[in-house]
């Protein structure tokens, strides 16, 4: 079984992000960046599952800038099989993701495709659900334990109410969330391995596919500053506050 | 042989491949005396993946490389010239230790980090602990 996750580079989770002036966007000038934090725990269910002997073949697809390749190889580094790459400057809306992403399921076939639900440069949570339109495959979102038994995918997904349980057939598109797993750092040989892998570098031209963006940002500005937290004056209030928010 | 921990930190930290040519700025002649430059070797290039390994969490990590490079430093510069290797294998096994402690507060601090951002519930909680209109003879609990 062959697995596609598609991977993002962003904004690291642990840099403070600044609005730029003219609230066009965020500065992402010589800003830290890594792997989306859900795509990481999307490559380690890949992974695993390739451990189980479930998934034969694991391929890491990213769009984005050149630098992007350093993200594909952070996977392939991780135990990944092979990396895609689509180059492109333009920011890329997810529906412009989910119809390269269909593309190239078209020439990889993967029997099911893993990914974060979100990233969190944008918030879109949008990806996983269009691609499953435009490929009218079935879709489990938010999953927080993936299992694979015969031809079949059981998802438990975290919902409002609690934790729903999916079974469908594959292929199928699963995307994670935060208590999925805990995520492998990499081996520093692996790494340096991964430095020598061959990538497939592709552009939007040559899959034939449009991506002009059909929204534009207005502004960005910054949210309103937190209140802060509240001073207490004694162990009752911080037991009473407990008690209210059913934490004890 | 047998096992004890002063021959099993040695027979665990296998090296990568040492290559044919290896040359490097530091001499690599034995001292008269004592152990076999070819233990010396593997030491040195144990240490210095021990160190990469470090600064390589640094960077990925929310400590920073330099955060981490002033603390890691000086503790391998003072400890450059040991000879007894059970002193070495016990520097080796305290530098692993503490590279598993900076990995495992990496991935609690990203953990934490990111359920604090998406976690609706845990946010409100967090702002308004005490309902801040808190009021001792308030009728509704």
């Amino acid at each position: 079984m062959k697995i596609l996750v598609p991977i993002k580079r962003v904004v690291d989770y642990a840099v403070k992000i600044r609005v730029k002036s003219d609230k066009s966007g965020v500065e992402t000038a010589n800003v830290k960046m890594s792997m989306n934090p859900f795509d990481e725990i999307a490559v380690e269910e890949a992974i695993r599952l390739k451990e189980k002997g479930i998934a034969k073949e694991i391929a890491a697809v990213s769009m984005g800038p050149k630098q992007s390749q350093e993200t594909i190889r952070t996977a392939i580094a991780m135990g990944a099989d092979t990396g895609i790459h689509v180059e492109t400057d333009k920011e890329l809306q997810p529906l412009a993701v989910a119809k390269l992403l269909q593309k190239l399921v078209e020439t990889e076939k993967p029997q099911l495709i893993i990914l974060g639900k979100q990233a969190i440069d944008d918030d879109c949570n949008q990806t996983a659900q269009m691609l499953a339109g435009l490929l009218n495959w079935p879709q489990a979102t938010f999953a927080s334990k993936v299992d694979i038994k015969d031809d079949k995918v059981h998802v438990t997904r975290e919902i409002d109410g609690g934790l729903e349980t999916l079974s469908m057939k594959l292929p199928a598109i699963v995307s994670c969330d935060l208590r999925l797993n805990e995520p492998r750092y990499a081996k520093l040989q692996n790494i340096m391995k991964s430095k020598k892998a061959q990538l497939n570098v592709l552009t939007p031209e040559k899959l034939g596919v449009d991506t002009t963006s059909h929204l534009s940002t207005v502004s960005v500005e910054e949210p309103p500053k937190r209140k802060g937290g509240v001073k207490v004056e004694n162990i009752d209030q911080v037991v009473e506050g407990l008690k209210k928010n059913a934490l004890i | 042989m047998n096992i004890t921990i002063r021959n099993l930190a040695y027979i665990k930290y296998q090296p990568h491949s040492i290559p044919k040519n290896f040359s490097c700025h530091y001499s690599t002649e034995p001292i008269q005396g004592t152990k076999s430059d070819d233990i010396k070797l593997k030491n040195r290039i144990i240490v210095k993946d021990l160190y990469k390994q470090l600064l390589f969490l640094g960077r990925i990590g929310f400590l920073g490389a330099d955060y981490i490079r002033e603390r890691a430093k000086p503790q391998f510069m003072k400890n450059a010239n040991l000879t007894d290797q059970d002193e070495i294998n016990k520097c080796i096994d305290r530098t692993k230790y503490v590279i598993k402690e900076i990995e495992a507060m990496n991935r609690f601090h990203k953990y934490r980090s990111l359920k604090k951002s998406y976690d609706p519930e845990f946010q409100d909680i967090r702002d308004d602990f005490l309902n801040l209109n808190y009021n001792k003879n308030s009728n509704n609990k």
